[in-house]
């Protein structure tokens, strides 16, 4: 009987599996009170997953209807007044600009990187596993860590990259790496460069060794060149991991908070805020729970939209 | 086998016997041991570690609180202080979290202003404990800015939610006097002898004022002190909406500070420095000849291990253009303690900021970080050498005349307006009337609200 019904959660593709006594006394007594046994099975996952995801999510959405300093248990009701607020604030879409300066050059540029590098070490050469314990190893490094070292690398009057450029007789090229506003963020995305690059190496890694050999081969027979087998087999193949990454490093930057707060706290005048920051701001100092919820709210919308196009992406190139 | 069964038998016989007995001694001496021992937990902020790597300088971690702990358990047996101290901007997110988490510590430090006013209800107000005390008529054996300034964190201004414990003077333009002599320098009396003196030492490669803007409270503090002597007072009349934020005393303030930046006063690099501990260390380590402070940082300008230890001096900012006077010193009650109305022993929590704000003052908080005395008739202890007792003079003799640095009528939304306009101006080159109207449209909004 058990391993009839075993058969049947699985469409029968599964082989017939001996359950444990209390996985057939769950059934016996969701038999007896006529509930699914499935949901029964999953219920504290799915518990844990509402008090730590759906709860905080759905607090999200309704505290962004209030007018609330997130202390007081008095809260009041504005409707859609915190969204009309944040429809004029002039900050929150310099947050929002500031992110598409971060997705074009952090998220597209540790593609190529990325890709570049995973190239490098799956030659079959002598050395590539320590180039690739060596490119992935600052991705294990806590970001905290890294906001501070290279806090301290940009430091702009006692810092290492001044010195060094001093040294190297280059002291025209010395800057105010976090101080000035036009630099900051791009001196942000830069260590996120250094510190993130080894994950996309490993994730494009990982696509190019699933790619059958004889693919390449037959291309080489056929006369091409490394170049065109790079563009015409290898890029294709790779269009999966190309779009999760580039998903993920979207999705990515809309929640980047702890560099951009320990390198720049957001500053100057705004010039590096990310948009998490920008909630937290409003939260924190300025007391603003409910307006920095309305905020969560939009960067929830397009991080969900951004989710949908991943979705049809993978749908499109799934023959892949 | 039946062996092995008898004696486990017999050993459970015995111990059910004896258990009861057992049990109800242990109880008695954990319970001796509860009552004696009373833990107070206690936040506050403070410096983070100085950066060795950045100054060369060997770490150094003085929290006054560490002091006032050890001399507190010390004096009360059975009495722990579980002490956790954080650097302000996380402080100020650390207290947030846990009252509105329902996990506030005990006792906790707070200050005039937007800090004191946001928590004041949810502390225990402390009149009639402190009237058991110290009598009906204590307030009077506290300075008066240190009343006023607690009081205002009431709407009534009746009630006293926190305790004063120290009084800040600042902002004085500390300077390395040995960095000085050497270039054969003396204190300017104008603003053109400011940038003299900045041309003199940017030539040696020496940051004429360290200054750490990446922190916003610095900058309020700048502009502060700037408006104090392009317009006196009006600073105090535009909180009270007596005058406007755009009054042009501020704009002129605001034009001072960016010709400051451009004329070299200050290193390039202020925006991406924070105030602790870069900006500090570069004046400690004696790349930065001046630093614009108060009373807070004196003590740990005494410490051992500073450079700047037996060359140090403090001069008021000269006069900043043609026409301008000599600005007034701000003064403030920095910090006061309070007690969390979940605290569980609020007389032990009480006995313990009581103890700050009286004989623990002086040994701890006024002697070890630098503090002003709060109370009345005590004398701060004489300092190293003759540098600090100059300076502390200084500082004593301005604070009788000095303005209040964080008026009641000061929020968070008005604090970050006025630093936003600062940065805007600064890095932006924003034009400074611009920046104002945003300064006044908080001022108004929080009015309204």
């Amino acid at each position: 009987m058990q391993s009839q019904q075993a058969e049947r959660l699985d469409g029968g593709k599964a082989r017939h599996v001996a359950l444990p006594v209390e996985s057939r006394a769950i059934r016996a007594w969701a038999r007896r009170w006529g509930i699914n046994a499935g949901l029964l099975f999953i219920l504290p996952a799915l518990l844990i997953y509402a008090a730590v995801v759906l709860y905080p999510l759905l607090s999200m959405f309704y505290l962004s209807l209030f007018s609330w300093d997130g202390l007081s248990p008095d809260k009041s009701y504005i409707g859609l007044a915190n969204f009309q607020q944040l429809a004029a604030d002039p900050l929150f879409f310099v947050t929002l600009r500031n992110a598409g300066i971060w997705i074009v050059f952090d998220v597209g540029l540790s593609l190529v990187i990325g890709l570049a590098l995973a190239l490098l070490v799956n030659q079959r050469l002598r050395g590539t596993m320590f180039f690739r314990t060596l490119y992935f190893l600052p991705t294990t490094v806590s970001v905290i860590v890294v906001g501070q070292i290279w806090g301290w690398i940009y430091q702009g009057d006692v810092g290492a990259l001044n010195n060094y450029l001093g040294l190297l007789g280059l002291g025209s090229l010395r800057q105010a790496w976090l101080g000035d506003p036009n630099l900051a963020i791009y001196s942000a995305v830069a260590v996120a460069l250094w510190s993130g690059v080894g994950f996309q190496m490993m994730v494009y890694l990982a696509g190019l060794q699933t790619i059958p050999g004889e693919i390449l081969e037959a291309a080489q027979v056929d006369g091409a060149t490394s170049w065109q087998r790079l563009r015409t087999v290898t890029l294709p193949l790779l269009l999966p991991q190309t779009v999760t990454l580039t998903i993920l490093g979207i999705i990515g930057t809309l929640s980047q908070f702890t560099l951009i707060y320990v390198l720049t706290k957001g500053g100057p005048a705004y010039q590096s805020e990310l948009p998490s920051l920008f909630v937290f701001d409003q939260a924190f100092t300025l007391s603003q729970q409910g307006y920095a919820s309305a905020i969560a709210v939009v960067i929830f919308a397009i991080s969900l939209i951004v989710t949908v196009i991943q979705l049809r992406l993978y749908r499109r190139y799934q023959g892949y | 086998m039946r062996r092995k069964t008898f004696l486990t038998s017999g050993l459970s016989a015995a111990a059910a016997v004896s258990v009861p007995g057992l049990t109800s001694s242990i109880t008695n001496v954990l319970a001796r041991e509860a009552s004696a021992k009373t833990t107070i937990s206690w936040w506050g902020w403070g410096d983070p570690p100085v950066n060795s790597a950045v100054t060369g300088l060997p770490n150094q971690h003085n929290s006054p609180n560490d002091a006032v702990k050890v001399f507190y358990e010390k004096s009360h047996p059975g009495v722990t202080i579980d002490t956790t101290v954080y650097n302000y901007p996380d402080y100020v997110t650390a207290l947030k979290t846990s009252f509105a988490g329902g996990n506030a510590p005990d006792t906790v430090e707070l200050e005039p202003g937007p800090l004191v006013s946001k928590y004041a209800s949810y502390m225990q107000p402390l009149d009639g404990l402190a009237a058991k005390r110290w009598g009906p008529n204590w307030k009077d054996q506290f300075y008066p800015l240190a009343i006023s300034q607690t009081l205002a964190a009431d709407p009534l201004h009746k009630s006293m939610f926190a305790l004063p414990v120290g009084l800040e003077c600042g902002t004085g333009l500390y300077y390395n006097t040995a960095i000085f002599s050497k270039y054969n320098l003396k204190p300017p009396q104008s603003y053109a002898e400011l940038k003299a003196i900045a041309d003199i030492l940017n030539g040696h490669g020496i940051i004429p004022i360290s200054w750490g803007a990446k922190d916003g409270w610095p900058n309020f503090d700048w502009l502060r002190m700037l408006v104090e002597q392009t317009a006196p007072g009006v600073w105090d009349s535009a909180l009270q909406g007596k005058a406007k934020f755009t009054h042009p005393g501020f704009v002129q303030a605001l034009q001072i500070l960016v010709r400051m930046q451009k004329d070299r006063i200050f290193s390039s690099s202020i925006w991406g420095t924070t105030a602790y501990p870069e900006a500090i260390t570069l004046f400690q380590s004696g790349k930065a000849a001046m630093y614009n402070s108060g009373t807070w940082d004196l003590a740990g300008f005494a410490a051992p291990t500073t450079k700047i230890r037996n060359t140090l001096g403090v001069m008021p900012l000269p006069p900043m253009g043609q026409g301008l006077q000599k600005g007034r010193l701000w003064a403030t009650t920095n910090m006061m303690t309070a007690i969390s109305k979940s605290a569980k022993n609020v007389q032990a929590a009480f006995d313990f900021i009581a103890w700050q704000a009286d004989a623990g003052q002086k040994a701890s908080w006024v002697d070890k970080s630098g503090f002003l005395p709060s109370r009345k008739g005590m004398a701060p202890q004489p300092q190293p050498n003759a540098h600090y007792q100059a300076i502390e003079a200084y500082f004593l003799k301005e604070i009788s005349h000095a303005v209040v640095r964080y008026g009641a009528q000061l929020t968070a939304d008005l604090q970050k307006a006025t630093e936003d306009a600062i940065a805007n101006v600064s890095t932006l080159g924003m034009d400074p009337l611009r920046a104002l109207n945003a300064v006044q449209a908080a001022h108004d909004k929080s009015v309204k609200r």
